[in-house]
């Protein structure tokens, strides 16, 4: 029976240490949707029954202009401000502004009408586009390629949310009142964003030296076009989604046209504004969940791609010849619920074979210039057809019918440019495997990529074979057997492994054992050992000699077989194995298989003297990575017993620890001591230097040494800061750090943080080192805790110490100075 | 003829070398040891050729005394002295030679094999992060002139 976190990483493939992060972000994003759905309504109700919907053209090519105004306002604030005091000011702006609408209504002056129209526009987008910004700070890129559709579920609901809230509240208490759940949604997030910005690091909320020129500068927009001219792939992209966007404005004109003349009441038009909202996201979410990826598989990206205008063009067919309530509804809900769902898949996966390193600049430009440019244009065209042609909406719809024609045929072209464009881009290997984890690969792709399992070029087929594996396994099984025969070892050898990751029982076969190559047959042999483990005392000799094979390739897998049936006899030799960089991965893996049960003897072999350094020091990373209390108690009890480099080893696991296993506990007065200790070493190495620079004896080696205890100086600073990082936040406490050495403006204000941050105890400890290492201006004239009598004492105590490197040149001058006796060198003592 | 022989330098009068070396010049003194230990010493007498321009390059040099000269198409390009490197871009790809290298005077070199570099880095990943901000400002400077 599994453990309910095993459930939720299994299930939802979110980590337990993600958990709270998630239902923050979704949540968060519920409340700006429901906000947004509902002020929408109250917005759309409002300005058809007190405006009219011909005015409606005009707001588009408002709404064009104002986003383009706003975008450049917004990116330089967010660079002045940073973002957290942005978010905080956006949502206390938009409180504010709601409250005012809710007041002015009362005066039923016109402009605000038409304000309340581009306002809602500008909310929608900021919040959305602010809370994706916070999100990216909060999730790292892999955690954001896992969780990040769990989040927008958050969104769909927020859409169910707030439609359901208009349809009951409006007709009830009046579309004005839900001006006051929008803001009070509103100030709901306020609360929650103190807890998600506990989680982000602290430089995501200050200002960022680097970013602050524009995020679309000109330039950027002119390189964006050039490439978008460049490749078809993209060209027909930006066209698709133009004529996408296009078509929108006719839907919400259409709709909203309907609308307006099937009501005769405010609050009823409000309340069904709010019922199609509802539906719309109701239908979202289960479309999603129960159609969008079996379509995608089935019929691949073209139907997804398609499946949107062939729905509009059939709902204008009907809206054309009977332009009544129930047909506006329906084009509005086929628009809202395939374009959240399947669409915004299908969308999604066109972007696929353009190269990781555009593709991010490339999805900004589409999302800012496409949109701004393709609503504009939306406008000008329904203008012209409204208000000089003075169509009616049957006609519209007509010529909606063609647009959407156009859009069809262009999707045809799109999804053939698509798979040229994948073809090229596996031969050039420019798609990235972890791109491929959060797409649900359509059928054309994946034959694309089975096809290159054929291929002569053995990088290819490595290559073909990494991405294939992040897709289930079921799909391309019968495959991948007949590689086994394949001339390259390389793509034998992986061959064998992934079956073996399957648990495939044909390893077991004459052929792969018996295999006329005698590594792969090894190789295979290892794998079969994971199948038919019996533990006999035969089997464990045999993994034992294949674990030690002089072929990396054998061993690797025997490894992984000690690993998955858990051989307990096999643990030292996995240990010994960990300073071997072509096995170190697999060691370390097959070593975490054993859970508890390996850390004694890792805690053993880490605190015994007898065992060479380069197995001792690899033993902290592999504790760390059990993510286990009592691993995490053993580091920290090693702690300042075991020489410099393995001290800063320890550190480096415990800080890994506590940044990817928060619950894990750190005894503070040991951190404390050890910072005190750090401390003491800090002051005792600062001694000896500005011994040294006063008795300078003007030789290279001498100025080695001093040049060497800087560096240490440094590297102690940085372990102190370790240290505190395991006590408090550790984004926070890097991030002053970071500050402190790179940014030498901004070293004030993270040491006046720092200030605020640390106990009395430890301010004093942290922050004079810190003034003392990057402004030692300030500590200059300050008495030396430790005063030396001469050049030999401090040689001395150097080749007494712990420090390897500092020995070794302390050793070297000291040889130096005894072969040059008598002659006296600046400083030493001589007597 | 080029010769490897038994180390006569310590870890740290190698390291007094390398620091001068503007490949290694972030390197802390620490990383400086860790190369230091995969650089053998090898002596050239006067005349001789070190590589020749075309030779698959396999190592860099850095000399701890005497003076080399690097011709390119028999043309003198440049002299390298006491404590400078040459050869250096082997450590990153192992194109052919772009110069010819020749003694002009007895020569106490230290080489640093290419291959013995890479499983360096591999242990001490530490020493990557100077590396590159090495290469990349000299990239820059190239460009720049």
């Amino acid at each position: 029976m599994s453990s309910p976190r095993s459930f939720i990483e299994r299930i939802f493939d979110v980590r337990q240490r993600e958990v709270e992060r998630v239902v923050l972000a979704s949540t968060y994003l519920l409340l700006i949707i429901t906000s947004y759905t509902t002020v929408k309504a109250v917005r759309d109700s409002l300005f058809v029954t007190n405006i009219g919907p011909s005015q409606l053209p005009y707001m588009y090519l408002l709404i064009a202009v104002a986003m383009g105004l706003v975008s450049y306002v917004y990116s330089r604030l967010v660079n002045r401000i940073g973002l957290y005091r942005l978010i905080r000011a956006t949502s206390l702006f938009a409180i504010s502004h709601l409250v005012v609408f809710w007041f002015v209504f009362k005066s039923e002056s016109s402009i605000w009408f038409y304000a309340l129209y581009v306002w809602v526009s500008l909310f929608g987008s900021i919040t959305a586009s602010q809370f994706w910004l916070l999100s990216s700070h909060v999730f790292n890129p892999r955690e954001a390629r896992r969780v990040f559709a769990w989040i927008g579920v958050g969104g769909i609901l927020g859409g169910i949310l707030g439609g359901g809230l208009t349809s009951i509240v409006a007709r009830w208490f009046g579309t004005e009142s839900l001006i006051l759940i929008a803001a009070i949604t509103m100030a709901l997030t306020l609360a929650l964003l103190e807890r998600i910005k506990s989680f982000a690091p602290a430089e995501a909320g200050i200002p960022h030296e680097e970013a602050r020129k524009p995020a679309e500068s000109e330039g950027g927009t002119v390189r964006m076009l050039r490439e978008v001219r460049r490749s078809r792939h993209l060209f027909l992209m930006v066209i698709l989604l133009t004529v996408g966007v296009i078509v929108e404005a006719f839907v919400d004109y259409e709709y909203k046209f309907v609308a307006k003349h099937s009501f005769t009441s405010k609050d009823h038009l409000t309340a069904f504004f709010g019922t199609v909202s509802f539906y719309i996201g109701l239908f979202s979410l289960l479309f999603q969940m129960l159609l969008t990826s079996r379509i995608l598989k089935r019929f691949g990206v073209g139907w997804a791609i398609v499946l949107l205008p062939s729905g509009l063009l059939a709902a204008s067919v009907t809206l054309a010849l009977k332009p009544v309530l129930w047909a506006a509804a329906l084009l509005q809900l086929i628009d809202g619920g395939f374009s959240y769902s399947i669409h915004r898949a299908g969308t999604e996966l066109l972007y696929l074979p353009i190269p990781p390193q555009t593709r991010n600049a490339v999805k900004g430009f589409i999302d800012m210039f496409v949109d701004r440019f393709g609503r504009a244009l939306g406008g000008v065209i329904l203008l012209l057809l409204t208000a000089v042609l003075a169509l009616s909406v049957s006609s519209l719809s007509m010529v909606a019918c063609g647009l959407l024609i156009a859009w069809i045929a262009v999707t045809v072209a799109v999804k053939r440019e698509y798979l040229h464009s994948f073809r090229r881009a596996l031969e050039k290997k420019a798609i990235e495997p972890e791109a491929l984890q959060v797409r649900v690969l359509d059928n054309a792709t994946f034959k694309t990529l089975v096809t290159a399992l054929s291929s002569n070029d053995e990088r290819q087929i490595l290559y073909a074979m990494d991405l294939l594996s992040n897709t289930p396994p079921d799909r391309w099984r019968q495959h991948i057997q007949m590689l086994i025969q394949h001339p390259s070892s390389a793509v034998r050898a992986r061959t064998i492994a992934l079956l073996t990751e399957w648990n495939d029982a044909s390893i077991t076969k004459e052929e792969f054992i018996h295999h006329p190559d005698y590594q792969t047959a090894r190789i295979a042999t290892a794998s079969v050992l994971s199948l038919r483990w019996n533990g006999s005392l035969r089997a464990c000799e045999l993994l034992t000699e294949l674990m030690n094979d002089p072929s990396p390739e054998v061993s690797r897998q025997a490894i992984r077989t000690a690993g998955i049936v858990e051989m307990e006899d096999a643990i030292p030799l996995l240990i010994q194995k960990l300073p071997d960089k072509r096995l170190r991965p697999e060691a370390r893996e097959a070593l975490l298989k054993f859970g508890d049960r390996v850390i004694p003897e890792l805690v053993r072999r880490l605190s015994a003297h007898d065992e060479p350094v380069s197995v001792r020091i690899r033993i902290p990373k592999a504790l760390a990575f059990t993510g286990r209390q009592h691993a995490a108690d053993a580091l920290l009890g090693s702690l300042h017993r075991f020489d410099y480099h393995l001290d800063f080893a320890l550190m480096k696991a415990l800080n890994r620890m506590r940044q990817n296993w928060p619950a894990i506990a750190i005894n503070e007065d040991r951190v404390s001591g050890a910072i005190n200790k750090e401390h003491e070493d800090y002051a005792r190495l600062r001694s000896m230097l500005v011994w040294l620079q006063l008795n300078a004896a003007g030789d290279r080696a001498s100025s080695l040494l001093t040049r060497a205890l800087r560096e240490r100086l440094d590297q102690r600073l940085e372990r102190v800061f370790r240290l505190v990082a395991l006590i408090y936040p550790p984004h926070d406490i890097y991030s002053v750090y970071y500050n402190c050495k790179v940014k030498p403006a901004l070293r004030a204000s993270a040491v006046e943080f720092l200030d605020n941050l640390l106990t009395a105890d430890l301010q004093s400890t942290v922050v004079p080192l810190l003034e003392d290492s990057f402004d030692p201006e300030t500590t200059a004239g300050r008495p030396e805790p430790i005063q030396f009598i001469s050049t030999d004492a401090v040689l001395e105590i150097l080749i007494a110490g712990s420090d390897p490197w500092l020995k070794e040149i302390a050793m070297h001058l000291a040889g130096r100075y005894a072969a040059h006796e008598p002659a006296p060198m600046p400083g030493r003592n001589v007597g | 003829m080029t010769r490897s022989e038994p180390g006569t330098l310590s870890p740290v009068d190698k390291v007094l070398c390398l620091q001068h070396v503007d490949v290694f010049k972030y390197a802390t003194t620490e990383m400086l040891a860790y190369i230091s230990s995969i650089a053998s010493e090898v002596r050239v007498t006067r005349n001789e050729v070190v590589f020749r321009e075309g030779d698959v390059s396999y190592a860099m040099y850095v000399v701890v005394k005497g003076r080399v000269r690097l011709d390119k198409e028999d043309r003198e390009v440049m002299t390298v002295g006491d404590c400078q490197s040459f050869g250096t871009w082997a450590l990153f790809d192992n194109q052919p030679r772009l110069m010819t290298a020749t003694a002009v005077e007895d020569l106490h070199l230290l080489k640093i094999r290419s291959e013995d570099f890479y499983d360096l880095l591999a242990d001490h990943d530490e020493i990557t992060p100077a590396m590159f901000k090495a290469v990349i400002e000299r990239v820059k400077s190239l460009v720049t002139d």
